[in-house]
């Protein structure tokens, strides 16, 4: 929990040891056990008790209006682990999903990246999940990187930028 | 589908690589690189198109907070880094990719709250033990381990509390806000969760005992701050003829979008501002 580290944590060991003797003198004891782990702390946290009357609850379908606007990226290791996968692979084998990859990439234009993008990426993360990336794949890879980014990043190269393509 | 990313391990574009789409269903995706790519990006490229503009922003923490390397895309733009620099590199855990309307109102945050907040909180500890340590820091927190469904714009305040006869202890207050739109397109926000930091020490749990209540009922009043603070909102925005159709928060400040193409990305903390977004 470094975002609650303290910047008197390097020496807070000293400190507690010290207020330990000070307060053995004055026959203190602590409410809490003190720990000398350098991350311990006292802390609580306490959410808000509206009632449900209340003008500030948001209702069920504003709620989720607001809150369920994001979706999860699942890296590749996590969604080879995933039963994603395992549906989205077992139907079609590899070579047949790099052969459909890649017809689809051929056929990709601007217009078309709404209708063939969800597409292909179903059928390319789960093959970038399985690791290996064998040539085949790393060639679909990068020519649908080519359609999409429109730029090509041998010229870019040790250069931070941006552009219109 | 808006924006396509890229992430990968070497610079330039080069090593181990993934991949990620977000499409026009929602506005954020978010991703933990985990024992993959966690802590071993160098570079990064996305693109924005389908009628939205575009956000990536790359975390050096596991919770889309620490500092950020981001790129900032028009419709139809890609923005790179090719090398995210010493102070990124192999440190990126997190990211979120962001679809943005064309038509926006956007309100940096920290400005709007830090000074009714100073206010109103050393009011509160007039003639206490309790004192402000410096100015707070205003941010956005995306869907907490405490709350992981929801976002929120979080006021962090680091105290001072007094003792006779004793070392001062360190404290800390942090509010989350959570804020929303209502159904008739007035924004509407309360202080969702408080949180309490009291440093170690002999006194620690006394002193949390003590300070965490005061600090849960200083919700209430920060509470009616803000709605007053949105209630001005919301009265300018009927005044310009603006109605609302949705809300939803940026990492920090406003990101510029190119062009120029200067404007392509940026870096900073993701806890210097938050920006509220609204779309007309």
């Amino acid at each position: 929990m470094a975002d609650y580290r303290n910047p008197k944590n390097s020496r807070r060991n000293e400190l507690i040891l010290e207020e330990g003797k000070l307060a053995a003198e004055i026959g203190r004891v602590p409410k809490q056990p003190m720990s000398l782990d350098e991350n311990f702390r006292v802390a609580r946290s306490t959410p808000t008790q509206l009632s449900q009357a209340s003008m500030l609850v948001p209702s069920r379908i504003e709620a989720e209006s607001n809150d369920r606007d994001f979706v999860v990226g699942l890296p590749s290791k996590k969604l080879a682990k995933s039963s994603d996968l395992a549906r989205a692979v077992v139907p079609m084998d590899a070579r047949a999903a790099r052969a459909e990859i890649t017809a689809a990439t051929a056929r990709l234009t601007p217009e078309k990246l709404d209708q063939l993008l969800p597409q292909i990426m179903e059928r390319l993360e789960p093959l970038l999940a399985l690791g290996g990336n064998p040539r085949a794949l790393i060639s679909a890879r990068r020519a649908l990187t080519r359609r999409i980014l429109g730029t090509s990043f041998r010229s870019i190269r040790g250069r931070n930028g941006g552009g219109r393509s | 589908m808006a924006v396509f990313s890229e992430f990968f391990e070497h610079t330039n574009f080069r090593g181990t690589t993934e991949t990620f789409s977000l499409n026009n269903s929602y506005r954020y995706k978010w991703i933990k690189f985990g024992s993959g790519l966690g802590d071993e990006i160098s570079s990064l490229r996305a693109r924005a198109y389908s009628g939205y503009n575009g956000n990536v922003y790359g975390f050096t923490s596991s919770d889309f907070l620490g500092d950020f390397a981001s790129l900032n895309m028009a419709e139809g733009w890609t923005c790179w880094w090719s090398n995210v620099g010493s102070g990124m590199n192999d440190d990126i855990e997190s990211a979120i990719m962001i679809n943005r309307n064309k038509s926006e109102l956007i309100i940096p945050l920290k400005d709007q709250i830090s000074g009714p907040f100073i206010a109103g909180l050393d009011e509160a500890v007039a003639g206490t033990n309790v004192s402000r340590n410096g100015d707070p820091r205003v941010y956005s927190l995306f869907w907490p381990s405490h709350d992981p469904s929801r976002k929120f714009v979080r006021i962090e305040q680091d105290l001072r509390v007094a003792l006779d006869w004793w070392p001062d202890y360190d404290a800390r207050v942090r509010y989350d806000v959570y804020l929303y739109l209502n159904s008739s397109g007035v924004i509407t926000g309360y202080v969702a969760w408080t949180h309490t930091w009291v440093e170690g020490g002999i006194f620690s749990g006394d002193i949390l005992d003590e300070l965490h209540p005061k600090l849960v009922e200083g919700a209430s009043t920060l509470t009616e701050e803000i709605q007053s603070q949105l209630a001005l909102v919301t009265l300018l925005a009927a005044f310009g003829g603006y109605s609302f159709k949705s809300l939803y928060l940026l990492p920090a400040g406003e990101p510029p979008m190119p062009p120029p193409s200067s404007n392509f990305g940026s870096m900073g903390s993701a806890t210097d501002d938050s920006t509220l977004v609204l779309t007309l």
